[in-house]
């Protein structure tokens, strides 16, 4: 069972012993309105709990997804550097003058043509 | 967290007198839970001409469901649901007139509606507004007449929606049953995803009980509040009873 259920049916359970003081078995008024308050704070808590979860998921997702375009775009710029040093040693072509924007295939493929 | 704050919000229509701080923050927070948006009384009272009906106890007033008239009380979910079931008659009316269908604009509509509402949103739609259902057509019931046109009208949606709200859990059943080696297919996760899609298949058969314990949970906690009403020790120990029912079978 997930954590946040067996949380969530603790806060109602919680919240059914607080309607056992709002029965005849308690006849001050001011212990009820006390209790009634009481009762506010476990549903807010409840309410604050399950929206920090959602927000925390949330907000994982986003960096998860941030981190693994920027994992692509770092292995993408290592290839590049791979193949400019590859053709600079087999062709003696200078690194700095493969255009960056051309595809590591073709150019390897040119170059042992 | 909301399927527990309907039934939070639900806690205060036992017999049981809450004090003026919690009543005003539940009823407050019952327009969220029962995703009242737009304020639809005065609406409903032109279109349907309900008459005034006293609400079931002064508890019932307090949270929102004024009257017993099934439509009036259930507000925003209603225009929803008639929203979903025209959705569904045209486009399963529209399924098979290849008049229509020759289009490729309107194939595009049709495939897409399709891949909306069949039956993955309708489901999910269902169990989220269950509790509502469950309730306000159990107060209708409880208060049952066919006289003007708007108890018409109401009673025969409250006949209508009582048979889908006993009806569902059953169908579940069935449908899990039937189809349970299919149920990680891709194409059933597609289709019927929203009943299961939180459960571990891989435990077994059992798992079926979950969604059913779900919405038999709330057929129980809405009857007790309805028809236990000035036996509040019973009303609280079921509620008590279904929280236990429910960690046990979870776990």
């Amino acid at each position: 069972m997930y954590k946040n259920d067996v949380f969530n049916e603790t806060t109602i359970m919680f919240l059914v012993y607080h309607m056992l003081v709002f029965t005849n078995w308690v006849s001050d008024p001011t212990r009820k309105y006390e209790m009634g308050w009481s009762m506010i704070f476990f549903t807010l808590l409840n309410i604050v709990v399950n929206l920090s979860g959602i927000v925390r998921q949330s907000v994982r997702a986003v960096y998860f997804k941030c981190k693994k375009k920027k994992t692509a775009k770092k292995e993408a710029g290592d290839v590049y550097k791979r193949t400019s040093e590859l053709l600079a040693s087999v062709n003696g072509v200078p690194s700095e003058a493969v255009p960056p924007q051309a595809n590591a295939l073709e150019v390897i493929k040119e170059s042992s043509e | 967290m909301l399927h527990t704050q309907q039934i939070v919000v639900l806690l205060p229509l036992n017999d049981v007198s809450f004090p003026g701080n919690a009543s005003y923050f539940y009823s407050f927070l019952l327009s969220v839970a029962a995703f009242d948006l737009i304020p639809t009384d005065d609406f409903f009272d032109t279109v349907f001409s309900f008459k005034f009906r006293e609400p079931v106890t002064s508890n019932f007033g307090a949270l929102g469901y004024e009257t017993t008239f099934f439509i009036r009380n259930l507000g925003n979910p209603f225009l929803f649901a008639l929203g979903y079931a025209i959705a569904l008659l045209l486009i399963l009316l529209l399924k098979d007139c290849k008049k229509i269908n020759q289009y490729k604009s309107v194939q595009g509509v049709m495939k897409t509606l399709q891949g909306l509402l069949l039956w993955n949103s309708v489901i999910r739609f269902v169990i989220e507004s269950y509790m509502l259902f469950t309730i306000c057509a159990l107060i209708n019931l409880a208060y049952f007449e066919f006289g003007d046109y708007g108890s018409v009208i109401s009673g025969l949606f409250t006949i209508l929606f009582t048979f889908l709200v006993m009806a569902f859990p059953i169908w579940v059943i069935i449908l899990m049953i039937r189809n349970w080696d299919q149920l990680s297919g891709e194409e059933m996760r597609g289709r019927y995803g929203s009943l299961y899609e939180d459960f571990d298949l891989e435990v077994g058969r059992s798992v079926i009980i979950v969604p059913v314990l779900f919405m038999v949970r709330r057929i129980f906690l809405c009857s007790s509040i309805l028809f236990l009403q000035g036996y509040p020790t019973f009303q609280i120990h079921i509620i008590y009873f279904s929280v236990i029912a429910v960690i046990i079978t979870h776990g």
